[in-house]
């Protein structure tokens, strides 16, 4: 029969059957615990911080190519309301219609030649003005970086709404655009003798052409993902992990 | 009894329980509450929750006041956070 090993009290040591007979060795005291990481030395905030701005950063640049292109379709818009008012009989034609032409010829160059103000204007957004703020108190460690991978998420989201507003206002100009053209082309055959205006046809229809395709093409969902390509793809990858993390959480605690 | 919150912020768990673990995981309510940074309805909604998932356990006492303790399995949450973010970020995003 077994009687196992009798323990023996030991001071300093509670019950200890090692030392039964005095001659076995006292097994090593276990390792201490290990001190607590660093939890704010904000190394992890700052990773998440770098690829949050990535995202955005990368994210404002589509945006201002997006201004860009409307100001490129309202440039021909703008060209196409100048011949028209032109060419149109009354004086409130002439007048009206070159004017507005001008009007947004000045927006559209506003928006391409000067990036500065179109990025001014941008960084106003909602999401981004906080960021500007230098007062704000910034959580570093494991919340800090939840907040900037979060703000990426909030960031497509957001994306995801304006690529719809987008298309479809592209849709609408250059439907406009093709609407003016074939007014303009139809009008300077009108008022112009024929060997006249058959040279500026093709220019006026070659801006109306170009301005549809590329409209068109701008405006279609699939073509408007591809314009964004790794960006919305990083940036859906970013979404689904936070998705799983959240759901992994709530179902594990 | 406040209620706790329908659908839960994360983040707002994740600086709760950072706060708790940076302070060896135990504060008081208010001083939980200036650490977490949100206002005391919110953090009453929250300690109802995370009390009711067991990771804190919130005790009151008459002269000393109310204390928040982490127990391990709001550290094991908290160290979950810790590991699942490191994983996004190491990730090829």
């Amino acid at each position: 029969m077994n009687r196992g090993i009798p323990l023996v009290f030991v001071m300093n040591q509670g019950w200890n059957p090692s030392v039964v007979g005095g001659s076995a060795p006292l097994p090593p005291p276990p390792p201490p615990p290990p001190p607590p990481p660093e939890w704010d030395s904000g190394t992890l905030f700052r990773e998440a911080k770098a690829l949050s701005d990535s995202l955005l950063s990368s994210l404002e640049e589509s945006r201002v190519a997006g201004i860009r292109l409307a100001g490129m379709v309202l440039l021909a818009l703008g060209i196409e309301f100048v011949i028209l008012g032109f060419f149109d009989g009354g004086w409130i034609g002439f007048l009206s219609f070159p004017l507005f032409g001008l009007a947004v010829i000045a927006v559209s160059l506003v928006y391409l030649i000067l990036p500065s103000p179109v990025r001014a204007f941008v960084r106003r957004w909602p999401w981004n003005r906080w960021f500007e703020n230098p007062d704000r108190k910034l959580p570093l460690g494991v919340s800090g970086a939840l907040r900037e991978l979060l703000r990426g998420r909030e960031a497509y989201a957001r994306m995801s709404k304006e690529l719809s507003g987008r298309q479809a206002a592209v849709a609408i100009w250059t439907l406009m655009v093709v609407l003016v053209g074939a007014i303009a082309a139809s009008l300077l055959f009108d008022k112009l003798p024929f060997w006249v205006a058959l040279p500026l046809v093709p220019i006026v229809a070659g801006v109306t052409a170009a301005s549809a395709v590329f409209g068109i093409l701008r405006s279609s969902p699939q073509t408007q993902r591809l314009s964004l390509g790794p960006l919305e793809v990083r940036l859906a990858n970013l979404n689904r992990r936070l998705y799983f993390l959240e759901q992994e959480f709530w179902h594990r605690f | 009894m406040v209620d706790p919150p329908a659908r839960p912020d994360l983040l707002v768990v994740a600086r709760i329980l950072e706060a708790l673990t940076v302070s060896d995981r135990r504060l008081k309510r208010t001083q939980l509450q200036m650490a977490a940074g949100i206002n005391y309805t919110q953090l009453e909604r929250y300690l109802n929750l995370l009390e009711a998932r067991g990771l804190v356990v919130v005790s009151k006492t008459k002269p000393a006041g109310t204390y928040v303790d982490l127990t391990s399995a709001g550290y094991s949450a908290f160290v979950f956070l810790r590991k699942s973010i490191e994983e996004i970020l190491g990730s090829d995003l």
